[in-house]
Parts: structure tokens; C-alpha cells; sequence
């Protein structure tokens, strides 16, 4: 007869195992929250070293990065919502006469419904000061609070990394730290590498998109604009919808304008693929289609926007990790994913290496 | 200022290291688990040992000028 025997320690591994996934269910949204302010650490530790580097104590380095980072960011919304305000009126403005066009245009196919009406009949007042502005302004106070909160981790553990470091290095036998210090690097060039790349991609779609729709007189190009901007974070699908949403907007004005527009933004995501990522990221992103579209596919079923989000530096990570396991087995053939150095980052490490291939005289 | 770091071992294999955090900023001379003189660098042409922990272990002689890193070249396990 079989008999399954468990040691006592078998058994407190067993129990302290299901208390860690029953405490990591219950504090989910505290774990994303690390998780994002660690990603978020790494992107910006190569800029904070750099300023210490250069003599500035830690803690004024990690703050006067930060408080670039939210002036930037401030003024950017200060530009941005008072216009996306008066492109809001406009089209709640124009609603009813952008409904008849509708009607007129889904006409010529012989397909006849009711818009115009149903636009007038929206009762805006309700809309906005009803439940629905309450929720809004409950989501929006949360979500104000949970960026306050990551930026708050991600100060902390930019001006806490020394220490944390050395807690971590407890635990690596003697002689093996450059092993784990490579994957360490590896995993910080990877992640870091690309936030600083999203960012600036992000950032380059928005322009483009603005200064696209505004010359080709479309409404609500702003809100357009930094909508592309979002969707550009979103793998796959965020380039099509980038080019799908203002070109149906521009069509509701003229086909010739919706043509430029498609045009525009298809050119421009061409230029993106082939031009601006291969340089700002670098060889930090060198992950196959196929395994984009299932990280991300993966991401959304388990975690949802956060988890689609997250894909591919998660994806780019565990293949730092299977990397780092196969050299260990000695199969490695093409080299490390993770690249030496990255376009967007002061190569702090690198200077590093340098001086002490100088002091050994190679 | 650059962090100096590097690793070592003894000629009993013993692996070592410094200038990561918990270890030694400065080389050290002599292996705390046996005494015997620790190795840090090629005594002939100065390049370090290799930073792969299983290279570490096994390494003799220098890969680059194949000087032995151990008199008779032998490291004793």
C-alpha cells in the first residue's frame, strides 16, 4: 500500500508556501504596485548614479530627478487638459451635427439609422453630475493617490539601493558575485532599458500625431495626440488603433483628410519600426514576434491593462533568466539577449569596466 | 570614482572576492578558510581570473598567457 511520508520541515515548507500565495492574493495590488515602482527604479537608477557621480549626495539626486520628472509632467498636463477641455465642448458641441453626417454617409449604403436624434436627446447635465462624475472622481482621486504612492516606493528605493544591495549580496556565496552582479545588470539594462524607450516613443508619436491632425485641420487632435501616445505602450494592437482612431475622426470631416491621416500615421509607424526603436531600445527589446504576441496575450488573461502593460519587460526578464540557465549548462550559442550598453542611458557601469581594464594595463 | 572589484581563489580552490557589498574593498592575501596566499590576477600578465564561478573553480592557468596561477600549476582540491 502506497504511504506518503512528509518530514516536519516538508510540512512547515508546505504551510508556509500556501500562506505566501494566500498573503500574495491578498496583497495584489501592493505587490503591482512594488513590482511597477521597481521597474520605474531601474529606469531611472542609471541618471541617479550619474548624478552622484558627479558629487551630488544620493537622496538630493534622487529628488531633484523627481521633481524634474513631476514639473515635467505638470506642465505637460497644464497644456494639455485645458485643450482637451475645449475639444470635449466642441465635440459635445457638435455631436448632433456629426450624427448627421453620419446618418448621411451610412445612407449611401442603405443602411438607415436614428443619430441625430439620439444625440440631442443625451442629457449632458445628468451625465456630468450625476453618479457617473461621482465615480469618475472617485477613480481619479485613486488613481492620483496610487501615482503618488509608486512615486513615493521609487524614491525610496533609488535612495535605499546601496543598502538594499547589500542585503541582497548576504546571500551570494563568495566568488560568485560576478555572476550574479552580470544577470543583475542584465536584468536592470532590459527593464530600465525599456521604459527609457517607451518613453521616448511615446513621446514621438504624440508630437507626430498632433502636428499631423492639426495640419490637416481634424478636431480634437490634442486628445488624438496623447491618446497615441498611450496606445504606443500597448503592444500590437496599440499601433493599429493609433492609426485607426484619428483616421476615422478625419473621415467624419473629409475621405481626403482621413487619407492623409492613414497615410501619415502608417508612414510614421513604418519610420517607428524600422528607424526610431532600433535606436532608441537598442538590442534591449530582441524578443521574437511569436513570443511578444503570447507574453501579451498571457499578461492581459492574468493580470488584465497592467499585465498587457508589463508583457514584454517581464518577457525580456525571464529571458535574461533562461539565458543566464543555459550559459550555466554550457548550451549558450548566440550570447546573452541583454546588450552591453543601451542609447538612452549614461553607461555608468561601462565607465567602470574601463578604468579597471586601464589599471590592469590591457 | 570607480569601485574596484575583482575575484579570487586559493590554491584549494576556495573562491573569494572584494569590492561588492559585504565583501572586502581590497584584495586580501590569505584565504580565510585554509590560510594558503589567495590569487587575484595573473601573476605573469596582470589579467584576472575568470568572474564565471564554475571557470573560477576549475581555472590552472591563465587563459591569456597560460602562465600557471599555482606553483607546479597545480591547485590542490
Amino acid at each position: 500500500m502506497f504511504k506518503l511520508e512528509i518530514s516536519y520541515q516538508g510540512i512547515i515548507l508546505i504551510i508556509a508556501l500556501l500562506v505566501g500565495l494566500w498573503l500574495l492574493t491578498k496583497l495584489w495590488p501592493v505587490v503591482i504596485m512594488v513590482v511597477t515602482a521597481t521597474i520605474f527604479m531601474t529606469a531611472l537608477l542609471p541618471y541617479v548614479e550619474w548624478l552622484v557621480k558627479r558629487g551630488l549626495p544620493r537622496t538630493a539626486s534622487v529628488l531633484l530627478l523627481l521633481v524634474g520628472i513631476v514639473l515635467f509632467l505638470a506642465g505637460l498636463f497644464a497644456l494639455i487638459v485645458p485643450a482637451m477641455i475645449d475639444e470635449f465642448q466642441n465635440l459635445k458641441d457638435n455631436l448632433p451635427a456629426n450624427a448627421r453626417d453620419a446618418e448621411d454617409f451610412l445612407d449611401n449604403f442603405g443602411i438607415h439609422v436614428e443619430l441625430q436624434q439620439k444625440a440631442r436627446d443625451i442629457d449632458w447635465n445628468e451625465l456630468l453630475t450625476g453618479e457617473a462624475a461621482f465615480n469618475f472622481g472617485q477613480q481619479v482621486v485613486f488613481t492620483i493617490l496610487t501615482i503618488v504612492t509608486i512615486a513615493v516606493l521609487t524614491a525610496y528605493l533609488l535612495i535605499d539601493i546601496p543598502r538594499l544591495s547589500r542585503f541582497v549580496y548576504q546571500f551570494v556565496p563568495p566568488g560568485r558575485e560576478p555572476e550574479f552582479n552580470s544577470v543583475l545588470e542584465s536584468l536592470s539594462r532590459v527593464v530600465g532599458g525599456y521604459i527609457r524607450g517607451q518613453v521616448v516613443t511615446s513621446a514621438a508619436i504624440t508630437v507626430f500625431t498632433m502636428v499631423l491632425l492639426f495640419s490637416a485641420q481634424v478636431p480634437n487632435a490634442i486628445a488624438f495626440a496623447v491618446l497615441a501616445g498611450f496606445l504606443d505602450i500597448i503592444p500590437l494592437v496599440g499601433a493599429i488603433l493609433a492609426v485607426f482612431l484619428p483616421s476615422v475622426a478625419a473621415f467624419q470631416e473629409s475621405p481626403e483628410q482621413a487619407l492623409i491621416v492613414f497615410i501619415g500615421l502608417v508612414a510614421y509607424q513604418q519610420f517607428e519600426d524600422r528607424f526610431l526603436v532600433p535606436r532608441v531600445y537598442g538590442q534591449t527589446l530582441n524578443l521574437p514576434p511569436l513570443v511578444v504576441f503570447v507574453a501579451v496575450l498571457v499578461g492581459g488573461q492574468l493580470f488584465g491593462i497592467p499585465g498587457v502593460l508589463l508583457a514584454l519587460p517581464a518577457a525580456a526578464a525571464a529571458r535574461v533568466g533562461l539565458d543566464y540557465f543555459i550559459e550555466r549548462r554550457g548550451g549558450l550559442v548566440a550570447g546573452p539577449v541583454a546588450p552591453k550598453d543601451e542609447p538612452l542611458a549614461p553607461d555608468y557601469i561601462k565607465e567602470d569596466e574601463v578604468k579597471e581594464e586601464e589599471k590592469v594595463g590591457r | 570614482m570607480a569601485v574596484e572589484r575583482g575575484v579570487g581563489k586559493c590554491k584549494k580552490s576556495h573562491s573569494g572576492s572584494y569590492g561588492y557589498p559585504t565583501r572586502p574593498d581590497e584584495p586580501y592575501a590569505f584565504c580565510p578558510l585554509c590560510g594558503n596566499g589567495m590569487v587575484w590576477s595573473c601573476s605573469q600578465c596582470g589579467r584576472s581570473l575568470p568572474e564565471d564561478s564554475t571557470e573560477l573553480e576549475a581555472a590552472r592557468f591563465c587563459m591569456h598567457c597560460g602562465a600557471a596561477y599555482f606553483e607546479n600549476g597545480d591547485a590542490e582540491k
